[in-house]
């Protein structure tokens, strides 16, 4: 039913979808960030950085 | 670029947790927006009204529903929370149905009950469905804080119909698999009998190894599979399977008779 990770494509872009998504855009909201609140602690932003995400 | 994910943990997945994306149309596009390096939210799929793609591998954490994130599995749905209940099943019916095939095979991979949970439920860890309302609403029962303020997917969601169309789903696909296994052991136990029969050697070689491994090959894929996914995957060559059986069923009969 849901096999293959679907790798995005610029042609499957939709920009005013993504302009007006509320879902996970921190700078609108702060209680918006979906991250566990654990990325927020010194522990959480340290294993970020050691694995360049975040 | 990549999928935002994190660890499980140590906590068993015991929540099926649906969200709306309140934006894209496409799972194609909602795919694309949870890729942006920006965007600190993902999914482990996205449904729309046609197909349900996989975004973060079971195996890992989506960024979707903040502390229960390592103890749930999620599904973003193209749509939105202000849509109403009418326009959810008559205007959007394919992605209530994707939704339903999505909730059984999850609950059946993670051994949950097929429970729409209510906030209050939440405190006490039950396992089963959830809105990310619920999480929202009952996760101060739990944690001593009210965890996030999303409010998804909405209070027309029709989560009557979702669950009754995944509980039906579910008989049938019992009741079906029952029948095909009583048939296998008739099958077997008459041809068995009769001169010259069928053995299970036979039966397992021709019929069921082949199914076995499609199983497996799809437990492998990436997105980690399901029993039912390979069911649904492979129903062709089951309902094949299901066609000899009946045949050799109805031959090994004929055999068995004096």
């Amino acid at each position: 039913m849901t096999g293959e990770i679907y790798t995005p494509r610029e042609e499957d872009r939709d920009p005013k979808a993504e302009d007006v998504m509320r879902m996970g855009r921190v700078d609108l909201d702060p209680n918006n960030d979906l991250r566990d609140p654990w990325f927020h602690t010194a522990a959480g932003k340290r294993w970020l950085a050691e694995r360049g995400e975040g | 670029m990549a999928y935002k994910s994190s660890p499980r943990g140590s906590s068993p997945v015991y929540m099926i947790a649906v969200h709306t994306a309140e934006g894209a149309k496409t799972a194609e596009a909602l795919g694309n927006y949870f890729w942006r390096d920006d965007v600190q939210a993902s999914s482990h799929v996205g449904i729309d009204d046609t197909k349900t793609l996989a975004y973060v591998p079971y195996d890992r954490a989506a960024w979707t529903i903040r502390e229960a994130n390592p103890v749930t599995d999620n599904a973003e749905l193209c749509g939105f929370a202000a849509w109403t209940r009418d326009e959810w099943i008559n205007q959007h019916a394919g992605v209530l149905h994707q939704l339903a095939d999505w909730i059984r095979s999850r609950c059946q991979a993670r051994g949950i009950p097929t429970n729409k949970l209510v906030p209050v439920q939440i405190g006490y860890q039950v396992w089963g469905v959830i809105g990310h309302a619920d999480w929202t609403y009952g996760s101060s029962g739990l944690l001593g804080y009210q965890d996030g303020s999303h409010t998804d997917p909405g209070t027309n969601f029709p989560w009557d119909y979702v669950m009754a169309r995944v509980t039906a789903q579910e008989d049938d696909l019992n009741s079906h698999q029952d029948m095909m296994l009583t048939k296998v052991y008739q099958c077997f136990f008459e041809s068995k009998a009769a001169p010259g029969g069928l053995t299970l050697y036979d039966f397992l070689t021709k019929y069921l190894v082949p199914l076995y491994q499609a199983h497996l090959e799809s437990v492998n894929a990436p997105g980690g599979e399901t029993v039912h996914d390979a069911v649904w995957v492979n129903r062709s060559a089951i309902g094949e399977v299901d066609g000899k059986l009946d045949s050799l069923l109805s031959r090994a009969s004929g055999k068995a008779a004096p």
